[in-house]
């Protein structure tokens, strides 16, 4: 059995050679462990430099990074597949039922209302403080581990459509109003579109928080020393 | 003629199949029962398995848990359930395979 300093040597091994995910490493780390710990016992003038060079041959010309490339791509590709299907998740009977009732109570303020105006403004500075608000808690709450992640960095697109969901006040209000010459009504085709858009921006922001938790949740799992200060 | 080339696309089937009767196992594991198996006639490179493994990982036809062992952690792969029956579908496609090409080499014989 190799001792701990020759395991450190060979996760620094995998960072000299472009392995700069713990995830990836670790896998990396025990295959050649065993295939140097398998050399060595069979011949035991071999020393462990030599014989973690010629594991290291075994990976071909492209050495780690044909590994590393394949896994990015696997990861994304596995990320991509559990966020849609948890968008999908959203779109069953009860829930369209919900967002329709959501819908409707959001809508009677403005048609009660004599400021329309006034209550989309109140609902997008609402929706502003809501995302400062959620910023903080969800950083604070998914601290980034201390070692780096490949299946958390495969995470992309929460912030990016949120972001998009918060600039839609601003296209709405600012562009379209102004080039179409659009009344605030909630009657207004225009607006019907807008509030589609709307739905399905907040259900994918909703679909990305889930896929980053459940992800999250799983590294924390697999990979609890990433996430403290030991090596 | 290269063999790699021959085995090149009777991986998957064969890395499922050693899966489903092994029940779990780690990368180093499955080249090293590989090579036993074929008394060193197929040998598996590392470049070759891991991108597989996490390929099925990705597609759900695998799982994978982690284990400490002394002072290092293992990852282990399974068959998930999906994965049983892409093993079986699999191993059906790889033994027509070779029924066609054995029809091509003997025709005499079938």
């Amino acid at each position: 059995m190799l001792t701990e300093e020759q395991i450190q040597h060979l996760y620094k091994f995998c960072v000299r050679h472009y392995v700069r995910y713990y995830d990836v490493q670790v896998e990396l780390v025990d295959h050649l462990a065993n295939s140097i710990e398998e050399r060595m016992a069979a011949n035991p003038t071999c020393s462990f430099e030599r014989a973690l060079n010629d594991v290291y041959r075994g990976f071909g010309i492209m050495g780690f990074s044909k590994v590393v490339f394949e896994r990015t791509s696997a990861e994304s590709k596995k990320y991509n597949t559990r966020n849609f299907q948890i968008f999908k998740s959203y779109f069953t009977v009860p829930k369209i039922v919900l967002t329709l009732l959501i819908y409707l109570s959001l809508c009677t303020p403005v048609f009660l209302s004599n400021n329309p105006e006034m209550v989309y403004l109140i609902y997008c500075l609402a929706t502003m403080v809501f995302g400062i608000i959620f910023s903080f808690f969800f950083f604070r709450k998914y601290k980034k581990p201390k070692k780096e992640l490949l299946m958390i960095n495969a995470w992309r697109g929460l912030f990016g459509t949120f972001g998009l969901l918060l600039q839609l006040p601003n296209f709405y209000f600012n562009f379209l109003r102004k080039a179409f010459n659009i009344t605030i009504t909630p009657l207004h085709p225009v607006n019907f579109l807008i509030v589609f858009i709307c739905v399905v921006l907040v259900v994918a922001c909703l679909a990305g928080y889930e896929t980053y938790k459940s992800t999250y949740n799983e590294a924390k799992k697999n990979y609890p020393l990433a996430f403290t200060d030991k090596t | 003629m290269n063999k790699k080339i021959l085995y090149k696309g009777c991986l998957e089937p064969v890395l499922l199949n050693l899966l489903h009767e092994n029940g779990r196992m780690y990368g180093y594991e499955i080249t090293q029962k590989v090579r036993e198996l074929t008394a060193g006639e197929l040998n598996i490179t590392e470049g070759a398995l891991y991108p597989l493994l996490h390929r099925l990982e990705a597609e759900g036809t695998l799982e994978a848990e982690m284990e400490n062992i002394g002072n290092r952690v293992r990852k282990y792969y399974s068959l998930t359930k999906t994965g049983k029956k892409e093993k079986a579908k699999a191993v059906a496609e790889l033994e027509n395979f070779a029924n066609t090409i054995q029809l091509l080499l003997n025709p005499k014989l079938a």
